[in-house]
């Protein structure tokens, strides 16, 4: 009884103590954001003498206007989310179904394939050659070259293993007596007890896939195939350089007060409509979270 | 089943060779696709695709323009406009120059395309179908030859003639508060700049209560070519040769940082940092928070580029504080030395190509002449007649609500599409034209009036109108032009050298600034230079770029 | 195994061998087809005159930067950061995992979570940025805040010591990506079966004897396997941004690390030949980590992990 209430109290303590960790976690990590949101709507010129902390000094939309004036907006977004959805989808389905292929020790290549897969995440013929192989392959201006080459990532399909291999054995072996054959297995017993990690690896694969702006710079030419993030860089880069350009300078500044904006500020703009999309859908991931629920469920 | 796996990664491989040998044989067969298919057939426009190497182009608002447009009706080609540049553009440009996928014309390249066999030699075509280049290069046309087989590979924009500078770059700039408050001085040397800080700063400690910085230096990444490097060659009457010291005698090259001049701007430099007048972090102080001190006022004087501080500049002025805006002047070590810091010295180093790839190599260089020609530059310049400018008792005047426009929206000449591509093969500025009026609705009333009531009171205390009245611009430059323009062989063991020396020159000059005494000062000065030659061997560089200077004379002399 | 039963074998496990196989030609196309370009290190490539004409140039552009004093300072950086970063960066990882895992309410855990990875999509720059304002000797708060309590008399140019650069290197990036890699482990949290815990408590474990003997080990295979990844890739684990943006004139000599030598000294010098063969190198090294590691997994868990 006496250890019972001696237990309670150190538990209380233990919790106050992570709460409040977590707590100072929280705002060294939401802080800085919070900050790059109030800069973003704040005055660039304004914000280049400092002193913003909490609330924009001189609230304005001119950063986020460059951003919105960008003229193939609708076709680089749309092209973002299709890359990312497809992508996504594409992307989880493949890891997931080798991984669980190479999660099977009994397997006669296992080893071969775990090795094949593992190098490749150290070893890089370069640009050049990638470029060769992607243009050979006719997916140069192709819509297909957001997909296939990001197919598959060693780093995800070793993670997956990885959760594959503390699934019990049982299920696997009673599901094979029931006649099914190891496609079978992989989808109606390992994927839906993988969704935890299934859900990870799609948030991490989606964030890859909307952050990704260089394949659309080196491989495409197309201005239908222009995505999000590549027309975000690209503004920021025009940005930067209208600063270096003197003879702009002198005609923007002599007015006295026409300067809209400047790279920072944009910079942070960017930030915000690049994070957005991917923190809303966070939580639909989390809903698979929950602890033990799919594992009790399939059990019981 | 291990040797199993080590036949299977043979097998990989031969395949993957095969397959790599077979992709790149493809890629040699089908160059220059996806740079258009419209080719030159009846009425049609020629379509030439162009890729443009700066980061300045609006494209998407400029390829909307008028004067875009016009200039494709008058030329009768349709330019396809794709701009590389910022990040990415490096492999951007490594991928284009293994893959040989060049578009129909180039513009902005620099050797490194001439040295990978991109472009076509222009001499010929120049010949038969380039009167208008003809006529403005004149004998400048061999200031751009390539030394390596004297051939013409691109054209930028012609600087063979005079040009008045309005508001220039690189000088002293100083705060006109200082200058009010210290009885506006006359300045000269770098020691009135110090005397004239030092009054100032006994009087007046701190702005906003945060304290005065004297000096400003911003001496990271390219920060210190302009902020440490560059002053000491206008303290000490050189034109911009960057990290070149040129015998004005014998063309012999030295590293610039190894001499005596830039030893002795270092002395400067400590003796204001044993004063307290530099920051304690001026060698760490990153862009942005240089940015925040000149934005804050704090920054009373320094030796930059005028474009670096502008955006501080309108910055304070809408916080109130126009006084801290900055003055520029020409400044040197000592009196007797001649500023010539705005001093042109012509030669090219970069323009406008025709690639190997090129479908009509002949629409594309009848095209570049029209940019050369009257209509061409003035439509490029000062707009379409009755739209942007006026002609009024026979010159061209700039319509007042398009000047109105101009001043007040930074992104409405790339609206309208004229006088934004100053560095194409056109001429701009303050230069006059053959018939007699100016290249570019550049009107020096239109600036004056558009300073402030603070700086036309500071430009009245010195009897200029404008800054660029304070300098000498029109001073002769160096017979080999800048020596910066003279392309070193990528790669090479003199550009290695000069890359090993930049890198120890960032590690250590800040060290020696802040040398607590004289003593110190001069042993870290000759570690410094002890080690430029024999851990970066920039003798290696010296010597290359000697002959290169010596080759670039021969090569224009000889001819002109 | 005899003959017959290797074929026995492949017959039975055709429904896997199905599945992996389109994969399998992916790898080679998009992963080792490429690897032809590595003959680039040998040659000095010219691109106007092809791969196969380029001039013979054997080792000589691994002895070039073998040879050279600067090098192996940046190896000792490269390897210095990626080792503090590797290894503080998981550890951080899997305690803020676990302590995430401790909080029952949802609504606390979720905001929390969430706002734990968001500077994940804060750029360098910007970092950078926040890093020197953080540590500035001119009103920084870390400064402030140590002169307030009395442990420094004035304030110190932290961004100007050359050794302090890998702490605060790896306090950036740990601050930058610990709430996104604690997502893998609370994932891998999920999958420990529950009847362990509530056995556990009728051992009469506590809450940290459950965290200790339940959870932790429940998670070893995830925290092996991406320890002998990121291993593998410590070499690559600081990037040129990293570096370049948060370093500065006064902790070059600390903070240049391959990424910048490699910009440095090839691409941006369009020395696709020197670009391939530091490629070669620092593959090579990452291989020899990788299976290091690999070997010395073996005695955490059964069986190597790769």
């Amino acid at each position: 009884m006496a250890k019972g209430i001696k237990r309670k109290k150190s538990d209380a303590l233990l919790d106050g103590f992570n709460y409040i960790l977590l707590i100072f976690i929280g705002i060294v990590t939401l802080y800085p954001f919070w900050n790059i949101t109030v800069l973003a709507f704040n005055n660039a010129l304004d914000t280049l003498r400092g002193g913003i902390y909490l609330w924009p000094r001189q609230f304005t939309l001119d950063n986020f206007k460059v951003i919105f004036n960008m003229p193939q907006l609708s076709t680089a977004f749309i092209n973002s989310i299709l890359r990312t959805v497809a992508g996504s989808v594409l992307s989880v389905a493949s890891t997931a179904m080798l991984a669980y292929v190479i999660s099977r020790r009994d397997f006669i290549f296992q080893k071969f394939l775990q090795r094949l897969f593992v190098i490749t995440m150290y070893v890089s013929g370069g640009l050049i050659p990638i470029y060769f192989v992607i243009k050979g392959l006719g997916l140069r201006d192709n819509f297909l070259v957001y997909l296939i080459p990001m197919l598959l990532q060693p780093f995800y399909l070793f993670v997956t293993r990885s959760y594959m291999d503390g699934l019990p054995v049982s299920l696997q072996e009673a599901a094979k007596i029931d006649g099914a054959n190891d496609f079978k297995i992989f989808v109606k017993v390992i994927l839906p007890l993988s969704m935890p990690i299934i859900s990870t690896i799609l948030l991490f694969v989606a964030v890859d896939q909307w952050n990704a702006w260089f394949d659309t710079f080196i491989y495409t030419s197309d201005k239908n195939l222009t995505t999000l993030q590549f027309e975000l860089v690209r503004i920021l880069s025009q940005s930067t350089s209208s600063v270096q350009n003197y003879e702009d300078l002198r005609n923007k500044t002599t007015a006295g007060g026409s300067v809209v904006t400047t790279p920072e500020s944009i910079r942070m703009a960017i930030t915000i409509v690049a994070t957005i999309p991917i923190v809303l859908v966070y939580p639909f991931v989390q809903k698979y979270f929950v602890h033990g629920m799919t594992m009790g469920a399939v059990k019981g | 089943m291990k040797r199993g796996s080590t036949r299977k990664i043979a097998f990989a491989l031969t395949l993957s060779l095969l397959f790599a040998s077979l992709a790149a044989c493809g890629g040699g067969g089908k160059t220059g696709e996806g740079t258009g298919d419209a080719q030159n057939g009846g009425d049609q426009p020629t379509t030439l695709s162009m890729f443009t190497f700066t980061e300045e182009v609006q494209d998407s608002l400029l390829t909307e323009s008028p004067v875009w447009k016009k200039l494709m009706e008058n030329t009768g080609v349709n330019i396809d406009l794709e701009v590389i540049s910022g990040a990415g553009a490096d492999e951007k440009r490594s991928v284009m120059i293994a893959s040989g996928e060049y578009p129909d014309i180039l513009d902005r390249v620099d050797e490194r395309f001439i040295d990978a066999g991109a472009l076509i030699p222009l001499d010929d075509l120049i010949e038969q179908y380039g009167p208008n280049i003809k006529k403005a290069w004149g004998d400048s046309l061999n200031k751009l030859r390539n030394p390596k087989d004297n051939k013409i590979y691109f054209l930028g924009s012609p600087k063979n003639r005079p040009q008045e500078v309005v508001e220039p770059n690189g000088s002293l700039l100083v705060q006109y508060d200082v200058l009010k408050k210290t009885g506006y001085p006359k300045l000269e040397t770098l020691d009135d700049v110090y005397d004239m800080l030092a009054e100032y700063t006994a009087a007046n400690k701190d702005i906003d209560g945060k304290p005065f910085i004297p000096w400003g230096l911003w001496a990271d990444s390219w920060g210190y070519n302009i902020t440490v490097n560059n002053p000491a060659l206008w303290a000490y009457g050189f034109t911009d040769d960057s990290d070149a010291y040129v015998d004005q005698e014998t063309y012999d090259v030295k590293y610039f940082n190894t001499t005596d001049y830039f030893k002795n701007y270092l002395k400067f430099l400590n003796k204001m940092y044993k004063n307290n007048f530099l920051d304690k972090n001026a060698f760490i102080t990153k862009y942005d928070e240089f940015m925040s001190q000149v934005s804050n006022g704090r920054v009373l004087a320094m030796i930059n580029n005028a474009g670096q501080v502008s955006e501080a500049e309108a910055a304070l002025r809408q916080a109130g504080m126009p006084e801290r805006a900055y003055a520029r002047f020409p400044i040197v070590a000592e009196a007797g030395i001649k500023d010539r810091s705005q001093v042109y010295s012509e030669s090219y180093d970069n323009g406008m190509g025709i690639s190997v790839n090129c479908k009509d190599p002949v629409a594309a260089i009848k095209f570049i002449d029209y940019l050369l020609s009257e209509e061409g530059n003035v439509l490029l310049n000062w707009g379409i007649e009755g739209v942007h400018y006026d002609v009024i008792d026979g010159k061209r005047v700039q319509k007042p609500e398009v000047t109105e426009k101009w001043t007040s929206d930074p992104n409405y000449r790339w609206q309208e599409g004229f006088n934004v591509l100053d560095w194409w093969p056109q001429y701009n500025g303050a230069i006059l034209l053959d018939d007699g009026d100016y290249a570019s609705p550049f009107n020096i009333n239109a600036i004056y009036n558009s300073y402030d009531a603070k700086t036309k009171e500071v430009l009245a205390k010195y009897g200029a109108k404008y800054w660029g009245e304070l300098f000498d611009t029109f001073g002769e430059g160096t017979p080999y032009g800048y020596a910066w323009t003279i392309p070193i062989e990528s790669g090479s063991a003199a550009q290695l050298a000069s890359m090993k020396a930049d890198e120890l020159r960032h590690i250590m000059v800040g060290d020696i600034v802040m040398s607590p005494d004289d003593a110190s000062f001069d042993s870290k000065w000759n570690t410094f230079v002890d080690k430029l030659y024999k851990e970066s061997k920039i003798d290696v560089w010296e010597k290359a770029m000697s002959e290169a200077i010596k080759q670039r004379l021969e090569l224009w002399g000889a001819e002109s | 195994m005899g003959k017959q039963g290797t074929w026995k074998k492949l017959i039975q496990q055709r429904y896997l061998i199905f599945m992996c196989l389109p994969f399998v030609v992916w790898v080679l196309i998009f992963s080792y087809t490429p690897l032809a370009g590595w003959l680039m290190a040998f040659k000095n490539y010219k691109p106007a005159i092809g791969i196969l004409d380029s001039e013979w140039m054997g080792l000589a552009y691994f002895k070039e930067f073998l040879s050279e004093g600067r090098f192996y300072e940046i190896l000792r950086n490269t390897f210095v950061m990626g080792s503090l970063n590797v290894f503080f960066g998981t550890a951080c990882s899997i305690v803020l995992a676990l302590m995430l895992n401790e909080v029952k309410n949802k609504f606390f855990k979720r905001s929390i979570q969430t706002v734990s990875y968001l500077p994940h999509f804060i750029s360098w720059v910007i970092v950078a940025n926040i890093f020197y304002t953080v540590l500035s000797t001119d009103g920084g708060i870390v400064n402030n805040l140590l002169l307030a309590i009395g442990i420094i008399d004035e304030p110190v140019n932290w961004m100007a010591k050359g050794k302090l650069f890998w702490i605060i290197a790896t306090i950036a990036q740990v601050w930058k990506e610990v709430g996104w890699n604690a997502i893998i482990y609370l994932a891998a949290i999920t999958s420990i079966d529950r009847t362990l815990y509530e056995a556990g408590e009728v051992d009469g474990l506590g809450r940290l004897g459950k965290i200790r003997y339940v959870t932790l080990p429940g998670i070893v295979p995830t925290i092996v396997i991406l320890m002998v990844l990121n291993i593998g890739n410590l070499f690559n684990a600081t990037g040129f941004d990293q570096s370049y943006l948060l370093g500065n004139n006064m902790t070059l000599t600390y903070s240049d690390n391959m990424a910048v030598y490699t910009y440095r000294y090839g691409l941006e010098m369009s020395r696709f030949s020197m670009s391939a063969a530091l490629g070669i190198f620092n593959s090579m090294v990452c291989l020899i980590l990788l299976f290091t590691a690999n070997r010395l997994s073996g005695k955490f868990v059964e069986g190597k992990v790769i």
